[in-house]
């Protein structure tokens, strides 16, 4: 039975965002680390696989300190991740920090209101719930440019939407 | 003041998924109907910003059957709507039907079993994918977050990185914030 309560659609959210992060890094790893380095274009966010997968990190790293109430710094980018597999080791550390936040939530935690400084200096606040849903949203946006990005380079991918997640986790 | 509820977290996402889709819209209708249907490559999942706009309204309209059990499933193709334009008013009308199911949901409808029969990825012994509400509801604005950053990868090839869609700047816009 699915746990329709709020702490229990945000975990759910959560893992798919890691299983669907991590079926589109696999596929990157597997073309190795001169493809994840390759140009693809300026239209993209982020020229590169490598730096798409660093931007997402980034992103799930800025958010969870943000919400733990530490002081965080510049954005990280690609510049910080040697390789692939660097990146991998440190963002394994990171899911592992981010899915015990997640885990430990209860429903009065949602409502909480998170402060923080953006990228540019200015003081922003707004109820964690919020922020929650947005991580997982800003993530499924540049995974659309990775898929992109893959066919451009190798073809297709599979599917990482939310339906074919339910579908293979719940074996229904 | 009460905690947040899941049926108030599932109606912020679909305001945010209303205004995130019209944002990018409004840009491409200003770009003119000869640039929403231009070809920008068999690498999009469809080739022209004006079929990636069908296919959301498709699929939220696909989907919209689907948490009402409304068999058999009724599906809108691009080819349906002669220009960008012509998919406005019939949008218009669908989101007043869907914001209308999203408002009366209650905490019971959302464990319910929402059967779907995707034409894209079918199972392979052919039967309907099985899922709760909950995670249709977040499918179908998730898929259309994938969709529109398609569209955003189209419209900086043909004029310029648009506006901003994601869901803190429509946070902080609703606050009075600028981007």
């Amino acid at each position: 039975m699915a746990d329709t309560t709020s702490v229990g659609l945000v975990r759910g959210l959560y893992d798919y965002h890691w299983w669907a992060n991590h079926r589109l890094f696999g596929i990157v790893r597997g073309l190795g680390e001169e493809t994840a380095r390759r140009d693809v274009g300026k239209q993209f966010s982020f020229p590169t696989l490598k730096g798409m997968f660093a931007h997402l990190y980034a992103a799930d790293f800025l958010w969870l300190s943000r919400w733990q109430g530490v002081t965080t710094g510049r954005l990280l980018g690609d510049a910080d991740f040697a390789t692939l597999a660097d990146l991998r080791s440190r963002w394994d550390r990171l899911e592992a920090e981010q899915k015990a936040f997640v885990d430990g939530l209860t429903s009065a935690d949602l409502d909480r209101v998170v402060s923080y400084k953006n990228t540019e200096g200015k003081a922003l606040a707004g109820p964690l719930w919020r922020f929650l849903q947005h991580v997982p949203n800003h993530a499924t946006h540049h995974r659309s440019e990775i898929a992109t990005m893959l066919t451009i380079i190798s073809g297709s991918p599979s599917d990482s939407g939310i339906a074919t997640y339910a579908s293979e986790t719940s074996g229904r | 003041m009460a905690d947040v509820t899941t049926v108030e977290m599932v109606r912020a996402l679909y305001d945010y998924h209303r205004w995130a889709n019209r944002r990018p819209f409004d840009v491409a209708i200003a770009l003119g109907e000869d640039v929403a249907a231009r070809e920008l490559g068999k690498h999009f999942s469809f080739p022209t910003i004006k079929g990636m706009f069908t296919h959301i309204y498709a699929a939220d309209f696909l989907w919209f059957q689907c948490w009402k059990a409304v068999t058999p499933v009724r599906r809108l193709k691009d080819r349906d709507f002669p220009t960008l334009a012509a998919v406005r008013a019939p949008w218009d009308e669908f989101e007043k039907e869907q914001a209308a199911f999203i408002e009366t949901l209650k905490p019971a409808d959302l464990g319910r079993t929402v059967e779907f029969v995707s034409v894209a990825y079918p199972r392979p012994d052919g039967r309907p994918y099985q899922l709760p509400l909950w995670s249709a509801l977040q499918h179908v604005a998730n898929h259309a977050t994938h969709h529109r950053s398609e569209i955003a990868t189209m419209i900086t090839m043909v004029s310029g990185s648009p506006p901003g869609t994601d869901l803190v700047v429509r946070h902080f816009r609703g606050q009075g914030f600028p981007d």
